[in-house]
């Protein structure tokens, strides 16, 4: 049993959770400025979504031309998301 | 990339690292990844046309819903990556009944789909009723046909991880499975935090 | 050996897109599509207008689905050598879909060629002609599905120590087929990206199917070489 919890994998999973429920505050607690919510939600989203990436799919073990079109396809969708969001488009 | 079946065994790859699961399936996992990837932005784009309507409609989502979804999602990929683990060290047992955790969380999944379109349904809510709940309905679902196909592929999984010892070739196979359970659950964060979050 | 006639049935794949979109586009001039939006009266205006276009474009259209039939049957063949000894039963469900598909291709120039067949009729019935062509053309998106699966599944199983098609091949298939779902959604939708005219409807897919052919065509080419050079 313990192999099972006390893991890295656990701990992506606790991380992942807070990450959700940080995205949650940031989205639904009256925030005063609704732009940077909106980055904040975002970006939190795809920092999870590179999580799931690099520590799930292991792709931290992967030859650099991979993990680097990884990163570039994360930031590339999320900036251009943030741009639709906040109306600048 | 891990080296394809022809390579000379001498021969040092340009940029070294380890893959997990087969070089196609990498190729299909990115495929989907750009079709949803124009999702989102199609979203995003025609969100921009009538932000105030996407506002007002986005607050008729059960965000409860959405949290458990999200909840399930994520401990999915936990037993999934578990498993996996468990597999390599020859733990098939094991690996069996978490592949078998993963696919009671996307049944889950599915149950609370149900009821939350079904909520939608009775409240009069479909995808006709604006662009919002059409990109709602629409790419949700399109996401749930992905876990249903997931959910084969773990079932898949679960049966054959059991027939110990696992050849390299297997245990890829089970590798390339889980891989696309994780792109599954990847997905729908993006999804979550798209339509249910984004203020 | 018959690697010669082979190839030249996969030839179709690379002919069959060509001359499809030779119809389409520079002479019926329907690329991008016509939005469905449009009104009666300017589509029969652009039937009046172009005429001759249309009807030449409509005849290559046709004229482009009997490529499609050597096409399926050269993928058949090289799918057949990977299920032997089992019943190829994948090989008969890509054969079946690849020629049905044929139709696909057949139907809309047919009914193209009606449209423009009297082109001052009412325009309301130029509009339905027109509306059954797109349909048509964009929305039986199920078998196109059932043969890319059906193909990129057997492409999958092969364990040979010397696959016939490349594994990434068989992936390809799969996700084409992917791209193809949201076409079916065109029924409901006059605008937007689900629409006849839309992106994901038909942009992506149609973006996506002529790489396939040449994706699938040079595959089947190449595998009828090596069978050859194999002797089997």
């Amino acid at each position: 049993m313990r192999a099972l919890i006390l893991t890295r994998t656990s701990l992506v999973w606790l991380i992942l959770v807070a990450a959700t429920i940080v995205a949650l505050r940031a989205g639904f607690d009256l925030p005063a400025d609704l732009r940077l919510a909106r980055i904040a939600v975002l970006c939190i989203a795809f920092i999870k979504v590179r999580f799931v990436l690099c520590e799930f799919m292991e792709l931290r073990a992967a030859p650099l031309p991979m993990r680097l079109l990884v990163d570039v396809w994360c930031a590339a969708v999320c900036a251009t998301l943030i741009v639709l969001f906040l109306g600048v488009a | 990339m891990t080296r394809g079946r022809g390579t000379p065994a001498n021969r040092q790859p340009r940029f070294p690292g380890h893959v997990p699961g087969e070089a196609g399936i990498w190729m299909f996992i990115f495929g989907d990844m750009m079709m949803f990837s124009l999702f989102f932005i199609v979203f995003a784009y025609y969100r921009q046309q009538e932000v105030a309507l996407f506002e007002a409609s986005r607050l008729h989502l059960n965000i409860v819903f959405g949290v458990i979804n999200t909840l399930l999602m994520l401990s999915s990929s936990w037993f999934v990556a578990s498993a996996v683990r468990m597999t390599r060290v020859g733990r098939g047992h094991t690996a069996s009944i978490l592949f078998g955790g993963a696919f009671m969380c996307g049944v889950c999944f599915g149950v609370v789909k149900f009821f939350e379109y079904g909520q939608k349904f009775h409240a009069g809510i479909t995808p006709a009723t604006n662009d919002f709940f059409m990109y709602y309905f629409i790419f949700t679902g399109i996401h749930f046909i992905h876990v249903l196909i997931g959910m084969g592929v773990l079932a898949f999984l679960s049966a054959h991880v059991r027939s110990a010892p696992l050849s390299g070739t297997r245990i890829r196979n089970i590798e390339s499975g889980a891989s696309f359970w994780h792109v599954v659950d990847l997905l729908w964060i993006v999804l979550f935090a798209l339509l249910y979050v984004v203020p | 050996m018959n690697a010669k006639s082979q190839i030249l049935c996969a030839l179709g794949g690379i002919l069959c897109p060509l001359i499809f979109f030779g119809g389409l586009w520079p002479a019926a001039g329907f690329f991008p599509p016509p939005p469905p939006l449009e009104g009666a009266a300017d589509i029969a205006a652009y039937y009046q207008a172009h005429t001759n276009g249309i009807r030449l474009g409509a005849l290559l259209i046709m004229i482009s689905a009997a490529f499609y039939i050597p096409f399926t049957a050269a993928i058949g063949a090289q799918m057949r050598r990977i299920e032997h000894p089992l019943t190829p039963v994948l090989t008969y469900t890509q054969l079946g879909a690849g020629f049905c598909s044929a139709w696909l291709f057949l139907l809309p120039g047919l009914v193209w060629t009606a449209a423009a067949f009297r082109p001052d009729r009412p325009p309301d019935i130029t509009q339905a002609f027109n509306d059954f062509a797109w349909i048509v053309t964009v929305m039986p998106f199920m078998l196109a599905v059932t043969q890319n699966l059906a193909l990129g599944f057997t492409i999958i199983s092969d364990k040979q120590p010397e696959p016939i098609f490349p594994r990434w091949v068989g992936f390809f298939n799969l996700w084409v087929a992917l791209l193809f779902l949201p076409g079916g959604l065109l029924t409901f939708f006059k605008a937007g990206p689900f629409a006849w005219n839309g992106i994901l409807a038909f942009w992506v897919p149609a973006c996506v199917f002529g790489p396939w052919f040449f994706v699938i065509s040079i595959s089947v080419m190449r595998a009828a070489r090596r069978q050859a050079a194999l002797g089997v």
